[in-house]
């Protein structure tokens, strides 16, 4: 029994004392609790589960409506649960979740959260390698690739144009953000070029504040900055950092204010291409 | 990538024949596969190649 009168079963379950599917256990698994990762975020999210160990061998069933059109639609074991969210920035996410414990033929109550996706709205983009995750570190990477677009799934305008040097963008706006290269012949423009066979690499680093490779919109020429959806990376392989982080910032200044986009794991055997919205 | 003879025989001659081999046979060497990297770009190693290569050294 899928439905009564539109109204889904698993909504109506234990009204009363009333099941819509018998069997198992007869009684509905308990109601997961959970954390959500970001109340807004720019390409992903997860949650936590946060009572799993208070279920014997769980499921748990995350659907995330954006309008109320399903948009994620995930079931899985695992306490921490990620998706990655490549519909439009607009409108408010709704997280639906619920869980079925080994043995109960009936899930849970529905339990809801929500979330907003935002809009790259920043001047400066920076990509840092990171030994953790979450802080910049020494170990060196290289950049292949790193645009930003104006649609989602890396579509419409690309972010910066195509550079032939570190300057040669500077006419139209796009100003390379680079401290450290470990020579010219891995200069920081050819993160931007349209070669995706050279890179820009920071071997040798001496600091992590300087493992950096980046890009920002000339105030001047883009007194407001594109709106932005989606991003692209392409990585040199086995770098000795073992993530990239992507940080964004509307001074420059890099000293705090920055907000961590995202990040993704890089330390691959061979070049890697990392999609994002 | 192709090498010439020159570019590998500048890397072995930095990292040994044995870490050379190793890495040659499966093993990852940082300092044999950025130095291969170096040597190839540069068509052969500065001085200042030398010194990164021998700073990954295990």
């Amino acid at each position: 029994m899928a439905s009564i009168s539109g109204q889904s079963t698993s909504n109506i379950d234990n009204v009363d004392g009333f099941f819509t599917t018998q069997g198992g256990s007869g009684t509905a698994s308990p109601s997961p609790t959970f954390t959500v990762e970001n109340s807004v975020t720019y390409f992903n999210n997860s949650i936590t589960i946060t009572n799993h160990g208070s279920y014997t061998d769980p499921t748990f069933q995350v659907i995330v409506e954006r309008n109320g059109v399903e948009i994620v639609n995930t079931v899985t074991p695992d306490t921490s649960i990620a998706w990655a969210d490549t519909a439009d920035v607009s409108l408010t996410r709704t997280i639906k979740v619920r869980a079925q414990e080994f043995g109960d033929f009936i899930q849970s109550a529905e339990v809801t959260s929500t979330y907003t996706k935002s809009a790259l709205g920043f001047r400066y983009f920076r990509i840092y390698g990171s030994s953790n995750g979450t802080t910049p570190s020494t170990g060196w990477f290289g950049i292949m690739n790193f645009r930003i677009y104006s649609g989602a799934g890396q579509t419409g305008t690309q972010y910066p144009a195509n550079l032939t040097s570190d300057s040669s963008g500077e006419s139209s706006g796009y100003f390379v953000d680079s401290d450290y290269v470990y020579s010219s012949s891995y200069a920081a423009y050819k993160a931007f070029d349209s070669n995706l066979n050279s890179w820009s690499w920071t071997l040798s680093v001496p600091t992590a504040a300087r493992n950096y490779n980046g890009f920002y919109f000339d105030p001047t020429i883009f007194p407001t900055v594109p709106t932005m959806s989606s991003m692209t990376f392409r990585s040199y392989s086995t770098p000795s950092a073992a993530y990239a982080l992507f940080m964004a910032s509307n001074t420059g200044a890099f000293s705090g204010e920055e907000t961590l986009i995202a990040s993704a794991r890089i330390n691959t055997s061979s070049n890697a291409t990392y999609n994002f919205g | 990538m192709e090498y010439t003879q020159e570019q590998i025989d500048g890397v072995v001659n930095v990292t040994g024949a044995k870490l050379f081999i190793t890495h040659v046979l499966g093993t990852y060497v940082e300092a044999v596969s950025v130095g291969m990297q170096l040597s190839h770009d540069s068509d052969g190693l500065t001085q200042r190649e030398i010194e990164t290569i021998q700073g990954l050294l295990p």
